[in-house]
């Protein structure tokens, strides 16, 4: 047998630094036992690995009924009739919302072509909402077009012949 | 119908009534499977504790909403749930993780293991049958590993012997040891699955 103090090949090739910080981290949490919380991942899992192994040759009977009560408990308090409806039919109720806004938003545009919003008419410049007059702001070119229209019409009534 | 022992006459009534909506009995029948869940079919293939019992929490309610399905057989109520939280603890290995060899151990065992449940069985009985299997797929995966790995976890983790006297029956320092276990559960993480 090897000293104490070597490795043992039949152990694998030697340990780095960082692979022996990993084992006493291990081992730290591994002394915790159930209540062990690591936090790097890596760790979780060979955690959960020996707890596997211990849940399964030793069993842990106050923990599991503890445990199965706390969950059959939660079970039950999620299946009740009134949590079971809205569980269940969230997606119903979340659609029927989502149409009781649909239908409101719509409403108030068709509102809004029946009559327009009083804010937004007032914000108008004048221009935009009084009747256009006749001739009113015309161009001379415009006038002059008036001018011989006009002639055209009376001497049209008056019989004809220019 | 193969006539039933009183035992398992109850159970089928608690069965019926619970499919009817009888809220008492559905209580009484996961009542009577929640902890032989957990101990013998949740928390051997999952470890950590807290996430068995969401797991089992999960199992409970899918049976609440799904009970109208279940169709009695000779076996009884067991075996149906047993196979719901089996697939919750798959798609929660699935969760974390990508596809491991313990999720085709469970697809396999799913398939192929039929514990010899019937209607009516005490909870002891069931736990026992249910821990036998456990015990097989770790025994398997155990008997995978390089032996003085496999006697570091028989040592330290089943026996809970102290570290010194695991190193000392190993014949190495206690912070040799504690490397020869760190490998010990990577190389069982491998051969019996990632959590």
């Amino acid at each position: 047998m090897s000293s104490v103090n070597d490795w043992n090949p039949d152990d694998g090739p030697p340990p780095s630094p960082e692979e022996i910080a990993e084992a006493r981290a291990l081992e730290a949490h591994l002394a915790q036992g159930l209540d062990a919380r690591p936090k790097d991942p890596e760790v979780t899992e060979l955690v959960n690995v020996a707890l596997r192994v211990r849940a399964t040759t030793r069993p842990v009977d106050a923990l599991s009924a503890a445990a199965s009560r706390r969950a059959l408990r939660a079970a039950l308090d999620a299946d009740r009739p009134v949590a079971r409806v809205f569980r269940l039919r969230w997606g119903v109720a979340a659609a029927v919302a989502a149409a009781g806004v649909l239908a409101v938003a719509v409403g108030l545009q068709g509102r809004s072509h029946d009559r327009a919003p009083d804010g937004y008419a007032e914000a108008l410049p004048p221009a935009f909402v009084e009747a256009v007059q006749p001739g009113a702001g015309a161009a001379p070119s415009t006038r002059l077009f008036d001018r011989r229209l006009r002639r055209y019409r009376e001497s049209y009534l008056r019989g004809g012949a220019r | 119908m193969a006539s039933l022992d009183p035992a398992g006459a109850e159970e089928q009534r608690l069965v019926e009534s619970a499919q009817r909506g009888d809220r008492e009995a559905l209580s009484a029948l996961l009542d009577r499977v929640a902890r032989p869940l957990y101990a013998a079919v949740i928390l051997p293939r999952v470890g950590a504790p807290a996430d068995a019992e969401d797991i089992l929490r999960d199992t409970l309610l899918r049976a609440m909403e799904r009970i109208e399905t279940f169709r009695w057989t000779g076996a009884g109520f067991f075996p149906w749930v047993r196979q719901i939280a089996v697939n919750l603890v798959i798609d929660h290995v699935r969760r974390n993780q990508r596809r491991s060899r313990l999720e085709e151990r469970f697809e396999r065992q799913a398939a192929d293991v039929t514990p010899l449940h019937h209607a009516g069985a005490e909870e002891a009985l069931i736990e026992q049958q249910e821990r036998a299997v456990s015990l097989r797929m770790m025994e398997s995966a155990l008997s995978e590993l390089n032996p003085r790995y496999r006697r570091a976890i028989e040592a330290r983790i089943i026996e809970e012997r102290s570290r010194e006297e695991c190193a000392g029956e190993l014949g190495v320092t206690v912070g040799n040891f504690d490397v020869i276990l760190h490998r010990a559960l990577t190389a069982l993480r491998k051969a019996y699955g990632v959590r």
